[in-house]
């Protein structure tokens, strides 16, 4: 299991790219959001990186006509994230991190709900 | 027994004088006509197995045996034959996601790298109810999709 950086709170912004279409889905206005399956993953270890530390042109390299989730720290917290730095897993993007669940056993329908909880509050860019 | 498989190699089938490549065999000819969402989700599922990479900053999108297994097991306890093409799509670390939409109703299945899965009913995006899948879940996934037809 990762360790939790607890210093990375609040309103600081994390990024997920969002490479499967299906990752994305429609609110009832019509706007986009990520589906919650953008934040779910097996090994409990869902890859984000840090919006203010990342280099977006090297993820936009990395990922052309790829969309991109936008939620906060707080909101990954309350959805029972821990969030852990990652620097290796970004493969020279820096800002990596891993959100991994704490608070539901992983592959139960909790942890689902709390991946559908963080992505409700998700934007995309 | 091997599974039953689709994918561009079969869909060349049809149009080549006949000639049957043993690919043909495993599939039974009526499927595309009698049940062609079934067809389409073996074919998404086909390019799911074959198509997926692990990607760093990302994350592992290649398709688990087992996650693979614990879907055509799905598809094979639903005998609606009247669905409309559900979407298959990876779940990085290794499982599977499958959806289908009618108007504002969804019937989600979520199935990670272990084979585990758990189905869920949406309506106009907000969750209705959800269950982890155990045992025979036949009757539950009728359920679910009875429900998801009712939106007709």
């Amino acid at each position: 299991m990762p360790d939790d950086d607890e210093l990375l709170q609040g309103d600081l912004e994390l990024v997920r790219v969002l490479v499967d279409r299906a990752w994305v889905t429609q609110r009832e206005d019509g706007s986009e959001r990520p589906s919650s399956v953008a934040f779910l993953d097996s090994n409990n270890e869902t890859s984000c990186f840090i919006l203010a530390e990342t280099d977006m042109a090297l993820v936009a390299a990395r990922f052309p006509g790829k969309k991109i989730a936008v939620i906060t720290a707080a909101a990954a917290r309350e959805a029972g994230f821990i969030i852990a730095r990652d620097e290796e897993g970004g493969d020279g993007i820096p800002g990596h991190v891993l959100l991994a669940q704490r608070t539901a056993r992983p592959e139960s329908k909790h942890h689902a709900h709390l991946a559908r909880q963080l992505a409700n509050t998700a934007r995309i860019l | 027994m091997m599974p039953i498989t689709a994918g561009p190699a079969f869909q060349s089938v049809e149009c080549v004088n006949n000639v049957q490549p043993a690919t043909s065999e495993l599939v039974p000819s009526s499927l595309s006509d009698s049940a062609p969402w079934l067809y389409s989700a073996l074919s998404q599922l086909h390019d799911l197995e074959r198509g997926g990479r692990n990607v760093p900053g990302v994350g592992d999108l290649r398709v688990s045996d087992a996650a693979s297994t614990a879907t055509r097991t799905l598809l094979s306890l639903i005998d609606e034959q009247a669905l409309p093409s559900p979407v298959l799509y990876t779940i990085s670390g290794r499982g599977i996601g499958m959806r289908w939409n009618v108007g504002r109703r969804e019937v989600e299945f979520t199935t990670f790298a272990s084979g585990s899965s758990v189905m869920a009913k949406l309506e106009s995006a907000q969750l209705v109810d959800d269950t982890e899948l155990a045992g025979n879940p036949a009757a539950e996934l009728k359920s679910y999709l009875q429900w998801l037809m009712g939106a007709r």
